[in-house]
């Protein structure tokens, strides 16, 4: 019987084990690399912690933190044997990047649109926001708006919703790939937060 | 297991959520165009004509003229949004007369452009002769409508002309329409205040040759000399609760701030220093007074405690800052000098940051609209005085019509409903 119970508890370790290093190995290409861009924002951080904290179980070299300059060395050394797939690798990474440099252009332009089309109310109190999830088609026409969290302010919340009415459609959408469009662009959110 | 094992897979798999954050607004005016449903009445472009200008007057709406438009709907039905887009217009309010019981009610509605429909329908009911007014409702509701706060087209002014050595104490529509002379003296009006529930107002009058407060009922015009001293008695200011009256005094010696309650006529004396002490005014909770002292040697602004008259100085900035009122409870207005020019500056309480409001040179007395969005004071050019304002969202500063050779000392009533 005790055995029964390790040969399971060991199969689980391993099975959590292959999981854990899979997903670390996939989510550092699929993953954007953590950047301060002004007003956009990847709702990712908790992802990013949660595999941070299993990885030390693991002590695999490879780190989250694609800021890291001393990684590619040690990664170079150790796949150095496997170097098509090193390359794969590394064409990926530069894929994923200058898909996040897209991604970075696109919203600080989309931004700078809406910031011309709100005008704000003269009731914003401190802390006063209101989040509106979009829909968007391929070829960037608003679909939906949805308002996923009030302001708890009709004036403010109408005020945010005519800017987007106003907008309609997001014509640098129509140039990206079908991937980023969906990853980012399909859905997602836009908040009105006066500073 | 295999249940905590997908959940594990899915959000690994899972892409990060885009939020985009807007922060900044823009500066425009909101575009609208006024138009009377169903019909083309005289009285209906006088409405127009009169919201038109107030929209204007706050410089936070840009208002079409009529000659400008590319299509005139008759109503809502009638709206060919295509039109409307190409004159970038943000919503076209339909204004709708109804003579019933003789008096004029006004119904509006707001038909928003972009989404091609109507958003908001009210009544304002009509009073015999008031379709000014009315109007000024209207206006006030379109305001509230887009920016939340109340607007201020139904308030009232209050203010004194001088007219070749003979001074009078004036109450007009905020348009300056509509003026009703309270007072007519040879000698000089100064520092009239409304009380909070706009029923009477204060100021000081030197009809006998010093300076004395007096206060009147605006329904009847009764006057009431509050405090018969031989001494000077100025800047009354009514406690939020109209039930007390701070005010200046010379009757101990020097300036000091006291306040009379004016029930029982009791009076409390707040300060107590050899220095003069002047101009109070009360924080929104009626538990402090803010003032003006030179104690420093340099006028400033400080601040009592009304029940422990603890004083705290608020003011650092600058040699000179003065005739200070309260915007909310975390920022004042005041006079301040900087370099040669006295400007119109707001003090933040928390961060003690001063920024200065006005571009003209010799501004005082300014008084804040009861919405808290616009300040008006008087100014000069050369030897006229006249009266400016500045609207606080939108930075837009006006003049009002000089009609008089000096008109100053403005006070913005309270809403009055």
């Amino acid at each position: 019987m005790i055995r029964w119970f390790t040969a399971i508890i060991f199969s689980i370790i391993v099975h959590l084990g292959i999981i854990l290093g899979y997903s670390a190995f996939t989510s550092d290409n699929e993953r954007p690399p953590t950047r301060k861009i002004t007003n956009v924002n990847f709702l990712e951080t908790e992802e990013e912690k949660l595999v941070e904290v299993k990885q030390p179980k693991k002590n695999k070299p490879k780190k989250q933190n694609n800021k890291n300059i001393s990684e590619p060395k040690i990664e170079t050394k150790k796949e150095i044997k496997n170097l098509d797939q090193y390359l794969k690798d590394e064409e990926l990474q530069k894929e994923n990047s200058s898909k996040l440099d897209i991604v970075e252009q696109i919203s600080l332009k989309v931004i700078k649109d809406i910031e011309n089309l709100w005008v704000r109310p003269n009731n914003v109190s401190k802390g006063m926001f209101v989040d509106f999830t979009l829909k968007l088609n391929r070829v960037g026409l608003i679909e939906s708006i949805e308002m996923k969290r009030t302001s708890g302010d009709e004036t403010f919340d109408r005020a945010a919703l005519t800017a987007i009415r106003k907008y309609k459609q997001i014509n640098y959408i129509k140039n990206i790939d079908d991937e980023t469009f969906q990853s980012y662009f399909a859905n997602f959110t836009l908040r009105f937060k006066p500073e | 297991m295999k249940k905590i094992l997908l959940i594990f897979i899915i959000s690994f798999n899972f892409y990060a959520e885009l939020v985009l954050e807007i922060t900044e607004s823009a500066t425009k005016p909101i575009k609208i165009a006024i138009l009377e449903k169903n019909n083309n009445s005289l009285v209906g472009q006088e409405i127009i004509e009169i919201i038109s200008n107030d929209l204007k007057r706050t410089g936070e709406f840009e208002v079409l003229a009529f000659d400008e438009l590319l299509s005139v709907p008759l109503n809502e039905k009638e709206v060919i949004q295509r039109d409307w887009l190409l004159l970038d217009v943000d919503s076209i309010v339909f204004i709708e007369v109804q003579n019933e019981n003789t008096d004029l009610d006004i119904s509006y509605s707001i038909f928003d452009v972009s989404y091609n429909d109507t958003e908001d329908k009210r009544r304002v009911l009509g009073l015999p002769d008031s379709l000014r007014q009315s109007s000024h409702y209207v206006s006030d509701g379109i305001y509230k409508f887009f920016y939340g706060i109340d607007g201020i087209s139904s308030t009232r002014l209050m203010y004194v002309t001088r007219t070749s050595n003979i001074h009078r104490l004036i109450i007009s529509d905020s348009d300056g329409f509509n003026e009703q002379v309270l007072l007519k003296s040879n000698s000089s009006i100064i520092s009239p205040a409304w009380s909070n529930d706009a029923e009477q107002i204060a100021y000081v009058s030197f009809e006998n040759n010093r300076a004395q407060v007096f206060t009147q009922d605006l329904a009847s015009g009764k006057r009431e000399l509050i405090l018969s001293s031989k001494a000077s008695v100025s800047s009354p200011a009514w406690s939020p609760n109209d039930k007390e009256l701070a005010f200046a005094s010379t009757k101990d010696g020097n300036s000091e701030i006291y306040v009379i309650n004016l029930k029982d006529k009791k009076i409390i004396r707040l300060t107590e220093n050899i220095a003069i002490d002047t101009e109070p005014a009360w924080s929104p909770d009626g538990k402090k007074i803010i003032f003006t002292s030179d104690r420093s040697g340099s006028p400033q602004i400080y601040e009592i405690d009304v029940r422990t008259k603890l004083k705290r100085r608020l003011t650092t900035e600058g040699s000179y800052n003065a005739r200070a009122s309260f915007l909310n409870k975390n920022e004042i207005v005041l006079v301040h000098r900087s370099a040669m020019d006295f400007n119109i500056a707001s003090l933040n309480l928390n961060t003690r940051e001063l920024s200065v409001l006005t571009s003209t040179k010799n501004d005082e007395s300014p008084c804040i609209a009861p919405n808290g969005n616009v300040i008006i004071y008087s100014t000069k050019d050369g030897n006229l005085s006249y009266l400016a304002g500045i609207n606080l969202s939108s930075k837009v500063s006006f003049k009002l019509p000089a009609l008089y050779g000096e008109l100053k000392e403005p006070a913005w009533s309270p809403f009055i409903r």
